[in-house]
């Protein structure tokens, strides 16, 4: 009976470890490279949904346990700018009336924030280092309106807006007696959307 | 003995092992959606700092934003029953042609919509509207709707300019961009952007680039010759309110002559990040009521 406990015991165990691998957090999105600089007026509201860029929020790490112990710790912010990301044509449509009418449609995906660090890393310490939650999707979004002149189709484009920080970060390792054994260096970067750019035109 | 050690060995490492991946996941942190001091029920249009500038032979739109607030099942609201809507301005009443609704998103409370009025042909003027009569079903309300002004010039717009893409709405007052093409056999120098927003009238000098992706500037004073096409930017200056629609009016010049020419409607209005955000709106409007 004994046995037959220790053997469960030991299934959980291995499933724990296993669990705990697949939630580790390597890095963001590992297929997206770093946002491009483009040229973003602002209108100056920080309406920015997911929290307030803060400024340089210093070294914040946070300690884990597996593949080994480790520290994830976040360096300084090293650039700050704006970018701009394009889904392309999101809505159109045709007017057959006589006088101008007008197109009504909403956002169809959801937006996000994002991050990325070419070291294994955790979004909660990035978060936490650029001062806005890098995992925060959804919005509430109103109605919007297109005018469509008569026989007309009225095409709707849509971009991203995003304020994005990039920086520095280390991951050390730490052997049982708190030595460090190993200290990985590396750089990323976060974006945090904060509106949508809509434009149209007609054919 | 031996077993039952192992026993707790065992045990406490399912646990701590446990305790670490708490803290080591990748959290999907969803914004908040706590319930919170609810307004009550009823509808909530937004205030808006808006210009509109059209030619009398030009069909116009109104667009309106509000906030229908329920409490449990939908609300059967005066608007979705209406039978007309009246805009009061100092010109007298301007009785829409028609109108729709559309949906944005919704709350376990509310529902965010945008009403779309048609206007009729309007006599060449300056029309200031700050109030919408609704009326339905013997019941008539008004509400609020901030500072429009409307200005229609006479006659048709000028063909010297064609328009291709602009830009349609933004989640803040940052900038109106817009591609135009030299439909003319003399080169055109765009001048300016013109409205007048809470009273007050803004000129906005553009910024010229090659194409709609701005990445390419060119000279502020470019011309732009027969046949070709550039996109100008005009960034907005820095105004109190949140919400604005603007439909400008650009100023060029063709040879010695100036002229101008109504551009597409732009709507500048933020996003919300969570329900929170919708009620604290709500609440802003209400405490001006």
């Amino acid at each position: 009976m004994k046995r037959l406990i220790t053997m469960g015991l030991m299934i959980l165990f291995l499933f724990s470890i296993c669990g705990v691998a697949s939630a580790h957090d390597l890095s963001g999105f590992l297929l997206q490279p770093q946002p491009l600089q483009v040229d973003v007026p602002d209108g100056g509201y920080p309406d920015e949904p997911g929290g307030t860029t803060l400024p340089d929020s210093g070294q914040i790490g946070i300690r884990h346990f597996y593949p080994g112990i480790h520290l994830h710790q976040m360096g300084s912010i090293t650039n700050t700018y704006d970018t701009m990301v394009s889904r392309g044509e999101v809505a159109s449509g045709y007017n057959g009336k006589p006088g101008a009418d007008q197109l009504s449609f909403t956002i169809q995906k959801e937006v996000s924030n994002g991050w990325n660090a070419n070291i294994g890393f955790s979004s909660d310490v990035v978060s936490g280092g650029v001062g806005f939650d890098v995992t925060w999707s959804d919005t509430k979004s109103w109605g919007y309106t297109a005018t469509v002149n008569s026989h007309k189709t009225c095409h709707i484009g849509l971009k991203d807006c995003y304020h994005v920080k990039t920086f520095n970060c280390a991951t050390i390792y730490y052997n049982t007696n708190g030595q460090i054994t190993n200290v990985e260096s590396g750089n990323g970067w976060a974006r945090q959307w904060y509106k949508p750019h809509f434009w149209s035109w007609e054919t | 003995m031996k077993m039952n050690r192992a026993l707790l060995v065992i045990f406490v490492l399912v646990i701590f092992v446990n305790l670490v991946s708490g803290c080591t996941s990748n959290h999907q942190v969803k914004p908040s959606n706590r319930k919170v001091n609810k307004p009550t029920v009823g509808e909530y249009f937004i205030k808006q700092s808006s210009y509109l500038n059209l030619y009398e032979s030009e069909t116009g739109f109104f667009p309106l934003h509000l906030i229908k607030v329920h409490d449990g099942p939908p609300m059967v609201s005066s608007t979705s029953e209406a039978k007309s809507f009246t805009l009061i301005s100092d010109q007298g009443d301007i009785k829409t042609a028609s109108y729709g609704y559309n949906n944005g998103s919704k709350g376990y409370n509310y529902q965010m919509q945008t009403l779309s009025l048609k206007l009729p042909v309007l006599k060449p003027g300056t029309y200031q509207v700050m109030s919408l009569r609704i009326e339905a079903s013997g019941k008539t309300t008004i509400h609020q709707i901030g500072s429009w002004m409307i200005e229609v010039m006479p006659g048709k717009p000028p063909a010297d300019l064609e328009i291709g893409k602009h830009t349609l709405a933004s989640g803040e007052l940052d900038m109106y961009m817009v591609e135009l093409k030299n439909a003319t056999k003399l080169p055109v120098k765009v001048e300016s952007l013109y409205m007048n927003l809470n009273n007050k009238p803004i000129r906005i000098i553009p910024k010229i680039y090659r194409d709609f992706e701005i990445q390419k500037p060119l000279s502020d004073d470019a011309l732009l010759k027969p046949g070709e096409k550039y996109t100008f930017v005009f960034k907005y200056p820095q105004l109190a309110g949140r919400f604005f629609t603007v439909k400008p009016q650009l100023v060029y010049s063709i040879g010695e002559a100036t002229r101008s020419l109504s551009l597409p409607e732009a709507g500048y209005y933020p996003t919300l990040a969570n329900d929170q955000e919708v009620l604290d709106l709500v609440n802003s409007i209400s405490s001006i009521k």
